[in-house]
């Protein structure tokens, strides 16, 4: 079993004038859920459409479920499921007739994979009603049924929840749960609902301007978003030996640019400073920090 | 290959715009084709006085309006996947663009030459009940005749191809196709003004080159029946070598596309 489900070096795609992607370096592994962040523009949906085939890459390499080359990348498609953008449609045609034609040009013999689909979506009461009379969460519901059909081993959804009211946004959540979890299929999940992203992702990547900004998992994300005072002082070791005896605590973690993290006494910052003062120690900085996702990737965007 | 086959079959049977396509012509060809039609100047000389006739007379009038409608109506059906983007989802499955291209043709062959055929048939069908039937030794005549009218047929169709895979775009598609068709037609029947036709027909014994190379002229050419061995493979390769351009520059349009 392969341990890579995509690779990227070097991945560049440049449109007339505007470099979408410049040489982006990727790994996604299998079992994971990521989390593709960034603004509009970013390179999210190039990146997508590079994958699904849509787009061609201007350099660069590209590596899915261990195979490159175009007719062996064309090959190991068949091995996904995607949505891009908005779900490409059959409008006349009703959700079980959609995902009949899906069936056919994939070439999957099991009927029965329809109303189990459309079971694991919700959409199993919508009849003879044609696509074009859906809501729009219901058609990204569909969407998402045309991707899951050849359950696949590596799911792409491109704003997955657009629409969706908040039920349907849990649904929709718990469902990529439950598919990562009990079918181990492995997600990339872009979203500009950062909040609903970071219930969902076990992975995140930071795009920024065609860029990789960063590449971190939830727990390291959690750890730079931890709520934390922010300590810089002249003398980083007497510092540490301060907090112990003064404030008798340990919970505090040492950055490596020399900034302390504190991880309690977060309503006591005077007492924190005077402490601090009152052992000789040059306080240049104090401050309250920690991010939630939208925070820290603006923070991560401004200081880019 | 085939899953892209029978997946359009199946796209075409829930299309209001396929069976359109096959309704309009078919309508046109049981209203108009009547016996009446072998009393009027016939654009094909040597007509006889029946089905054949019929059939020679139909083919020749009524053929190059319902390849502008059909032709219109293909770049519609392909222009839709384009436009809705479902397309997208046969490449995202692991098809070849070059399969799915060639399934394209193979439905851009069908439809519209089904559609032809299948008013000729109804105008004949119409006509079988106060005309007589040819005698069997026509079979030959229609047998080299329907199949030279098929691939004359394609070659036009192939612009139509051609433009939906320049422009990917249902609207572009369908009005540059029916308006490149309908100027091809135009400067046919100016060509033909300009030369001297057989009298009483739309047929020149002396074609010039423009002519010769001209598709919807070569439509009416083999139609008649007596032609020759050179004169039928030159429309074969002429409608081939349309083809082959058009369809040509439309794969190599469409395999490099980035698709919406």
């Amino acid at each position: 079993m392969e341990e890579s489900i995509f690779e990227a070096k070097d991945l560049t795609k440049k449109y007339k004038g505007t470099m979408a992607l410049d040489c982006v370096n990727l790994t996604l592994r299998r079992g994971e859920i990521y989390g593709f962040i960034g603004e509009n523009g970013a390179g999210k949906t190039t990146m997508i459409r590079l994958i699904t085939g849509l787009s061609f890459p201007t350099d660069g390499k590209m590596t899915l479920f261990g195979k490159s080359g175009a007719k062996e990348l064309q090959k190991q498609r068949a091995r996904i499921g995607c949505m891009v953008e908005t779900p490409a449609l059959y409008k006349n045609m009703t959700a079980q007739q959609n995902l009949e034609a899906q069936r056919i040009q994939r070439g999957i013999p099991d009927k029965e994979c329809i109303q189990e689909t459309l079971k694991l979506v919700g959409l199993t009461d919508t009849g003879k009603k044609a696509v074009r009379h859906f809501s729009l969460g219901m058609r990204q519901r569909l969407g998402i049924a045309m991707a899951l059909l050849n359950d696949p081993e590596f799911l792409i959804l491109d704003e997955p929840i657009n629409g969706l009211d908040p039920s349907g946004i849990v649904e929709i959540r718990e469902l990529m749960k439950r598919l990562n979890r009990e079918r181990g299929i492995t997600l990339l999940v872009s979203s500009h609902v950062l909040s609903e992203l970071y219930q969902t992702a076990t992975q995140y990547i930071l795009l920024h301007q065609g860029h990789v900004l960063e590449e971190l998992t939830q727990q390291e994300l959690d750890e730079k978003c931890k709520r934390h005072i922010a300590i810089k002082t002249n003398d980083t070791t007497k510092t540490t030996t301060v907090l112990e005896s003064a404030l008798h605590t340990t919970h505090f973690q040492v950055m490596p640019d020399g900034v302390i993290r504190l991880y309690d006494n977060l309503d006591n910052m005077e007492d924190v400073a005077r402490v601090l003062s009152q052992a000789g120690l040059l306080v240049t900085g104090l401050s309250l920090a920690g991010d939630s996702l939208e925070d820290y990737f603006l923070h991560r965007i401004e200081g880019d | 290959m085939s899953n892209l086959l029978k997946y359009e079959w199946y796209e075409l049977r829930h299309n209001l715009i396929f069976w359109l396509t096959l309704i309009i012509p078919c309508a046109f060809g049981l209203i108009m084709f009547g016996p009446d039609y072998l009393g009027y100047d016939p654009m094909v000389p040597d007509i006889p006085h029946n089905i054949q006739g019929i059939f020679m007379t139909t083919a020749a009038d009524g053929i190059l309006p319902f390849l502008i409608i059909t032709g219109a109506f293909t770049a519609m059906l392909f222009g839709q996947q384009f436009s809705n983007r479902v397309i997208d989802h046969e490449i995202s499955a692991g098809h070849s663009r070059a399969a799915i291209y060639t399934s394209r043709c193979i439905v851009g062959f069908i439809v519209p030459n089904l559609a032809i055929l299948l008013a000729l048939l109804l105008g004949c069908i119409r006509c079988s009940f106060s005309l007589p039937l040819p005698s069997t030794q026509s079979i030959p005549y229609f047998i080299r005749t329907i199949a030279m009218l098929l691939l004359l047929n394609f070659s036009l169709i192939s612009i139509c191809i051609f433009f939906v895979m320049l422009f990917r775009d249902t609207a572009k598609s369908i009005a540059v196709s029916a308006l490149f068709l309908l100027i091809i037609c135009w400067f046919m029947a100016g060509l033909l003004q300009t030369a001297n036709l057989v009298p009483g027909t739309a047929y020149t014994n002396t074609p010039g080159v423009a002519l010769l190379f001209h598709p919807a002229y070569l439509i009416r050419h083999v139609l008649r029946p007596y032609l020759t061995l050179r004169e039928g493979l030159a429309a074969i390769a002429v409608a081939v070598g349309w083809a082959t351009v058009f369809l040509g520059g439309g794969y190599c349009v469409f395999r490099r596309c980035e698709l919406k």
